[in-house]
């Protein structure tokens, strides 16, 4: 959750909350607005996704009233993407243009890391998810929809259920491999002590 | 993978047809998940080499580009490696002792070598298999398998090894020493060489990857 709200939008920011009633409501909406930022095609969808936020939050301080936060967000969300569409088209096709010829000489010594950091992730889930996770995500496109179907009767879950388990696998190795490499390039910035 | 949810997440959709899913993503509880788990897909077919050029481009730039497309990036790569062509490698040190006795007394103080291990390919993708190991005067011992003749392995692959209990050892190059060269097309020789310390670890997962 990001706590650099300015002072003038402090209240807003509690007010939000209030309606929200759980942090973890607010971690949805702010989900779902990256998301559609990033499927938009903008540069910063984080940095969107707050300022969306910020939006809600001061028309819930005014005293607007709202049924359902979500879909206010939503519209929201859609107001910003169409003001900001023609604003930044210039831009990213420069910075899209940059990223495109930007030079990553360690990129396989990266890779590298990585998978050694999957493997101890890996290791930390349980033999039966790590099989899920490898047997879902192993399968080649063509067979991909009947093979998890077939893993769903299997476990007599439906497919959409097994699809969101799975999805939390993926997130957690995710956050597990961000934190190891984070870790490592403390470890690697570390001021050298004389 | 849902094509039209897939083209939505690429950008390819009318505006109209966009809002249409727009507007489900926050009123639709299961939306976001399915988005998601359209994406997740997107970006292993990417990691792995099955999209288009200009899908690859788009997943590239766009669905990998925010703070942490990096390591999604990493993990589906990592993920489509882990998942590919596995072999299973066993080793057998008393089997190895034995011969060793045997095959110094026969070479005298040369280098010698020893049969002891035994590779089993258990995928349908790689065909065929050998079983040598080779015991080095200086303690350590190589293993060499071939994948073919009806493999296909291209030539950049890595060999990444593990123990059972899912250790990485692949990049630990004082313990392995690992190499791997294309010698005729279709056919693929590895060659392991690991030091003597490990080798009661007794069974290890080899598996090639791009």
């Amino acid at each position: 959750m990001p706590v650099n709200r300015t002072s003038d939008g402090a209240g807003a920011f509690a007010s939000l909350l209030t309606h929200l009633g759980s942090g973890e409501e607010y971690e949805e909406i702010r989900r779902r607005l990256i998301a559609f930022f990033r499927w938009e095609q903008f540069e910063d969808p984080d940095a969107l996704a707050d300022e969306a936020l910020d939006r809600l939050a001061r028309k819930l301080n005014e005293g607007a009233a709202i049924d359902s936060l979500r879909s206010y967000a939503g519209g929201i969300a859609r107001l910003l993407a169409k003001e900001q569409r023609g604003l930044l088209k210039r831009e990213r096709a420069g910075a899209l243009e940059f990223r495109r010829t930007l030079p990553d000489s360690s990129e396989q010594h990266s890779q590298e890391l990585a998978s050694t950091d999957l493997e101890n992730c890996l290791s930390s889930l349980n033999s039966e998810q790590r099989s899920l996770l490898l047997r879902y995500y192993g399968g080649a496109p063509k067979t991909r929809i009947p093979d998890r179907k077939t893993m769903a009767e299997e476990l007599g879950l439906e497919v959409n259920a097994l699809r969101n388990r799975l999805l939390r696998l993926r997130k957690a190795l995710l956050e597990c491999m961000i934190r190891r490499a984070a870790l490592r390039d403390d470890r690697v910035n570390l001021p050298t002590i004389r | 993978m849902n094509s039209q949810l897939a083209e939505y997440v690429l950008g390819r959709l009318s505006q109209e047809e966009r809002d249409q899913i727009a507007e489900r993503l926050f009123t639709d509880p299961e939306a976001v998940n399915e988005l998601e788990g359209v994406e997740a897909d997107l970006i292993d077919d990417y990691a792995r080499g099955r999209l288009g050029k200009a899908d690859a481009e788009i997943v590239r730039l766009h669905l990998l580009a925010g703070t942490s497309g990096k390591h999604q990036e990493q993990l589906a790569v990592a993920l489509g490696n882990r998942t590919r062509t596995r072999t299973k490698l066993w080793v057998v040190p008393w089997a190895a002792a034995a011969a060793a006795v045997l095959l110094l007394w026969f070479y005298g103080t040369a280098a010698y070598r020893v049969p002891i291990a035994s590779v089993v390919l258990d995928l349908a993708a790689t065909r065929g298999n050998a079983h040598v190991q080779q015991v080095n005067m200086d303690g350590q011992r190589d293993t060499r398998f071939s994948l073919g003749p009806d493999s296909s392995v291209p030539a950049d692959s890595q060999v990444l090894v593990h123990t059972p209990q899912g250790r990485d050892l692949s990049f630990r190059y004082d313990a392995f020493v690992i190499r791997a060269k294309d010698l005729t097309v279709g056919r693929y020789q590895v060659e392991i060489s690991q030091h003597s310390s490990l080798v009661a670890a007794g069974e290890f997962d080899v598996s090639l990857a791009r």
